[in-house]
Formats: C-alpha cells, sequence, structure tokens
C-alpha cells in the first residue's frame, strides 16, 4: 500500500510542478508544431516535382508526434537531475519508502507528460488536414504511452547519472539527434546502409 | 536508555579516514551539539547516521534500531534538517508537507492535525499557501524544520540550521529549536561551527580530523580550560611571549595576532603583569573561557580562523538568489 502511495506521490509532485510551469506547456506544444509547418510545407514544394504519392505532411505527421513525446519525455526527467542539484532529492532519498516506487513515480510523471502532449497533437491532426482512420486511434495510442514510458525510462536512467543539468542536457541531444534520423520520419529506411538499419533495429523510434 | 548510540563508527572515502572511531551517546530530550570546523566530518557523521551513506566500520543505534540493518525504522524515527536547502521551492509550504507525510505514511486526517501544529509552531501557519520560492532563507529554515517534525520523529537532526542566515533570523531559529526542546521533549542533534550557538546544548562533542577530541556540558568544557584568559598584543611580540614563558612558565598560545595565556585569577594577575614585564605591552584584554578557547587550547588554532569553503560561499549566494 505504501508502494503504491509513494508512486503517487511522486508522479503527483511531477504534474503539478508542470502544471505550474506555463512556459514548459507552450514551448512544448510550439516546437513540434514549428517543425511541423517548416518542414512540411517548405519539403511539400520542394517534393511536389517528384511523385511519392503521399502528402509529405501526413507522412511526416506520426514522425512528429513520436518526436515530441521523445523531447518532453526525456526533457521531463531532467526534474531528477533538478531535484538532486536542488536538494530535493535528499528529502526522497531520506524517507523510508523503496527506491522502485520512487523510480516509477518519476516515470510515470514523465510518461503522462508526454502522454497528455502526444494526444493534444493527434486531436489537431485533422485541423491541419491530415486524416487519421479511427480504427487505428486506440493502436496508436497504445503505442504513444509505450513509447513515452519507454522513453522516460532511459532518461531517468541518464538523469539518475548526471551530477549537472548542463551534462544531461548535452547528453540527451547526442541521443534525440540519431534516434531521431534514424527513426525513419525524415526519410524511409528501405534502402539505407546496411549500418544504418541494424542501428534503427535498437532504436525504439521506428518502431512507433 | 540513550537514545543515539555510536560506536566506533568509521567512513573512508577512497583510503582517507574522514571520521575515526567515534563514540558518543545522546540522552533522550537533550540537544546535543556536534561540534567542530568545516571538513571535521560533522555532515559525514549525520549522513551516515541517517542512512544515507554506508559506513566503512562500526555501528550506531537510533531509537534501539541499527543503522545497518534497521534502515527503514531508523529512517521513520529521524528528523532531519540538511545543510543545504531540500524543498521543493515551486510547491508551496502546504504542499511540501503534504508530500512529506505521504512518503512516512501519515493518514491524511492525522496529517491534518500535524500540519497545523507545526506550522504555527514555527510561525508559518499563515503562508502555507504561498509558494516557497518567494519565502526567505530563515522561512524555509523554518518550513524545513516544521517538515522534519511532521512525522513525529525520535530525534531531530540539525545539520548547521544557522549557515548563511543574517544574525537576527539566527537568533530568532534558536528560539524555535528551544521552544522544540521545551514543548515537544524532542531530542535534537545538532551540528555547528558557531561556538557561541554551542552554549545552548545540553551536551557537546569536539570533532577535529574525524575524531571527538573532546566532550561534555558546555561548563565542564570551560572548566577544562582552568581560568581566565589574557591576550595581549605588542610590536616587540616574539620578546614579550618569550619572557611570560619564562617569567611565568604559562603556554603562550597565538591567535589572530594576539599572545593568549591562562591564568587561574585574572583579576589579580593583570598588576602583577604590568608591574614585572619589561616588553611594554600595546592592548590587553582579559575575560572568562567560552568555547571558541576551548577549542583553541585542545586543537591549538581557532575554529573560526577557517575561511568559509567554495561550497559555503556558493550555497550562501543561492540561497540569496533563490530569495530573489
Amino acid at each position: 500500500m505504501q508502494f503504491i502511495q509513494t508512486i503517487y506521490t511522486i508522479w503527483q509532485r511531477e504534474i503539478i510542478r508542470y502544471w505550474r510551469d506555463k512556459t514548459r506547456i507552450v514551448s512544448t506544444f510550439f516546437m513540434p508544431l514549428m517543425f511541423l509547418v517548416i518542414f512540411g510545407a517548405g519539403l511539400n514544394e520542394t517534393l511536389a516535382t517528384g511523385n511519392f504519392g503521399v502528402d509529405f505532411t501526413q507522412f511526416m505527421y506520426p514522425g512528429i508526434i513520436a518526436m515530441s513525446i521523445m523531447n518532453i519525455a526525456f526533457f521531463s526527467t531532467i526534474s531528477t537531475v533538478w531535484d538532486r542539484e536542488f536538494g530535493f532529492l535528499k528529502e526522497i532519498l531520506v524517507a523510508p519508502v523503496s527506491r522502485v516506487a520512487v523510480a516509477f513515480g518519476k516515470t510515470l510523471g514523465a510518461t503522462t507528460i508526454a502522454s497528455i502532449q502526444a494526444i493534444i497533437l493527434l486531436i489537431l491532426a485533422p485541423l491541419i488536414g491530415i486524416t487519421i482512420h479511427i480504427t487505428i486511434i486506440p493502436q496508436l495510442i497504445l503505442f504513444m504511452l509505450l513509447l513515452a514510458f519507454a522513453i522516460s525510462g532511459m532518461g531517468l536512467l541518464i538523469s539518475s547519472l548526471m551530477k549537472t543539468t548542463e551534462s544531461f542536457g548535452m547528453v540527451t541531444q547526442i541521443l534525440i539527434f540519431p534516434m531521431f534520423f534514424i527513426s525513419g520520419a525524415f526519410f524511409p529506411l528501405t534502402s539505407v546502409p546496411s549500418w544504418m538499419s541494424v542501428l534503427s533495429y535498437i532504436n525504439p523510434l521506428p518502431t512507433a | 536508555m540513550n537514545i543515539i548510540r555510536v560506536e566506533n563508527l568509521t567512513k573512508q572515502f577512497n583510503g582517507f579516514t574522514v571520521v575515526d572511531h567515534i563514540n558518543f551517546e545522546v540522552k533522550k530530550g537533550e540537544i546535543f551539539g556536534f561540534l567542530g570546523p568545516n571538513g571535521a566530518g560533522k555532515s559525514t557523521t549525520i549522513n551516515m547516521l541517517s542512512t544515507i551513506l554506508p559506513v566503512t566500520d562500526g555501528e550506531a543505534f537510533i531509537n534501539d534500531f541499527s543503522i545497518l540493518s534497521q534502515r527503514d525504522n531508523v529512517r521513520k524515527s529521524i528528523g532531519l534538517v540538511f545543510q543545504d536547502p531540500s524543498l521543493d521551492d515551486r510547491l508551496t509550504a502546504e504542499e511540501n508537507l503534504r508530500f512529506h507525510a505521504k512518503l512516512y505514511g501519515v493518514p491524511s486526517d492525522e496529517f491534518q492535525k500535524r500540519k497545523q501544529e507545526v506550522l504555527k509552531l514555527v510561525d508559518l501557519w499563515d503562508r502555507q499557501n504561498d509558494i516557497v520560492k518567494n519565502f526567505s532563507g530563515g522561512m524555509k529554515r523554518r518550513l524545513e524544520i516544521a517538515r522534519g517534525l511532521l512525522h513525529y520523529p525520535a530525534v531531530l537532526f540539525l545539520d548547521e540550521p544557522t549557515i548563511g542566515l543574517d544574525p537576527q533570523t539566527r537568533a530568532h531559529l534558536w528560539d524555535y529549536i528551544l521552544r522544540l526542546k521545551r514543548e515537544k521533549e524532542m531530542t535534537i542533534f545538532m551540528t555547528t561551527h558557531y561556538m557561541n550557538e554551542a552554549e545552548y546544548c545540553d551536551h557537546i562533542a569536539i570533532i577535529d580530523q574525524g575524531k571527538i577530541v573532546a566532550s561534555g556540558t558546555p561548563r565542564e568544557l570551560k572548566k577544562q580550560i582552568g581560568g581566565d584568559i589574557i591576550s595581549m598584543t605588542s610590536n616587540r611580540k616574539a620578546e614579550l611571549k618569550k619572557e611570560i614563558e619564562k617569567r611565568y612558565k604559562k603556554d603562550v598560545k597565538e591567535k589572530d595576532g594576539f599572545l593568549q595565556i591562562e591564568v587561574e585569577d585574572g583579576e589579580k594577575f593583570l598588576p602583577r603583569l604590568f608591574n614585572e614585564l619589561t616588553v611594554e605591552i600595546d592592548s590587553i584584554e582579559l575575560r572568562k573561557p567560552t568555547l571558541d578557547d576551548v577549542f583553541l587550547s585542545l586543537t591549538g588554532r581557532a575554529i573560526r580562523e577557517e575561511e568559509p569553503s567554495d561550497k559555503e560561499h556558493m550555497r550562501q549566494r543561492m540561497r540569496t538568489r533563490r530569495r530573489n
């Protein structure tokens, strides 16, 4: 019982902190939409001459969602590094609670934040002319949750090893960009060098 | 039964001994002061007692629970106020307390009652819904103390509770600490490197370079010095020192550019000094011993001679910055 309560308490704190930070909410929406507008519009024109058979925006949108999940999930786990720098981590570590529960709470907090934003992006999809079949939505959401959870877990692992926010930022950037580029969201992975396709198998992003 | 028992507690970092086989006991309901300069091993000892830091050797019991084998029970028995702030400053005071209560398994109806009790004790009751970020350094400290009390610990650990606070706030904080002892009969274990604050403690242990060099009540320790202290200065200091050593067979110590001797009866000794000395004295002072002097006589150097460490500077800056 205390185990569940610990998870819930840690989770709740993450959500409250997120909710109080309006800049964070606004900016996390802005970035994927900006990507979509700039890349989508720009590349759509450029590629209009070739015959792809699909609208580029349509092709990009799932990638955009996956990317924002990844960004937000990673970024949210930075709270652990903050907690360390600002001392709150000590308060958690001396409490008579299970460390596993603490880690779960943190991961679920980041997962929740990332998933909420992904779902909002999904709702926005029809507004910018993207067609999604109703039938695949539950599936999509399930994958979003899984991806958010996986990335949060990974983020937490990194953030628990990092001493400063600066180093955390560097490490996540180094991880995020390759993961994103070889995810198949920018270009299909059917005709890439073999080393890249091997890497893309390890990468959790293409699956999503 | 003593509430804290420490037996040969030792901590080494990379072969360097930070805490060296220390032994002490703390009685229930007293304020126990752990004194020493920066880097003497005070925080390391607290971290070991609160089970955050693994122990290299030795054993300790808090509330009869072993810090080695009964960690969760030890954790439930202690409240901690760290040297560095450990509040979540984006949350309100009330939320900080609520999360603490949940982590320590305090039931919600019980929490409402205790919240009122601890917040009123530290005079923060009417600020409970304010975001902690807007609190001053002293208010944050008080809130941390309130939080540390929320789960009714058997022992409250205060690690340098007054560091980085202005003298007025520091005095106020002491009012709260003494009120705690009076009203709750709380056992308080505190570290400090301000010797004047140690006068409030019932018992004191002085730690230097990882070893306990003295312990007892403040009165006992001051008695060890064996009398009054005369400190004087002269522009022929070396000669003066030599003459005093020769004439009175006294041990002369140097502190802050002053020569210091300990004498039985200062009032009677001064006139003798003036009559007999051939070397001129520029200024002279007679005073009763303080704990500073105890430390000086035990270790041969003053506790405050040491500059605040870089970390401490940073800490003070952080406090002021976060207050804005």
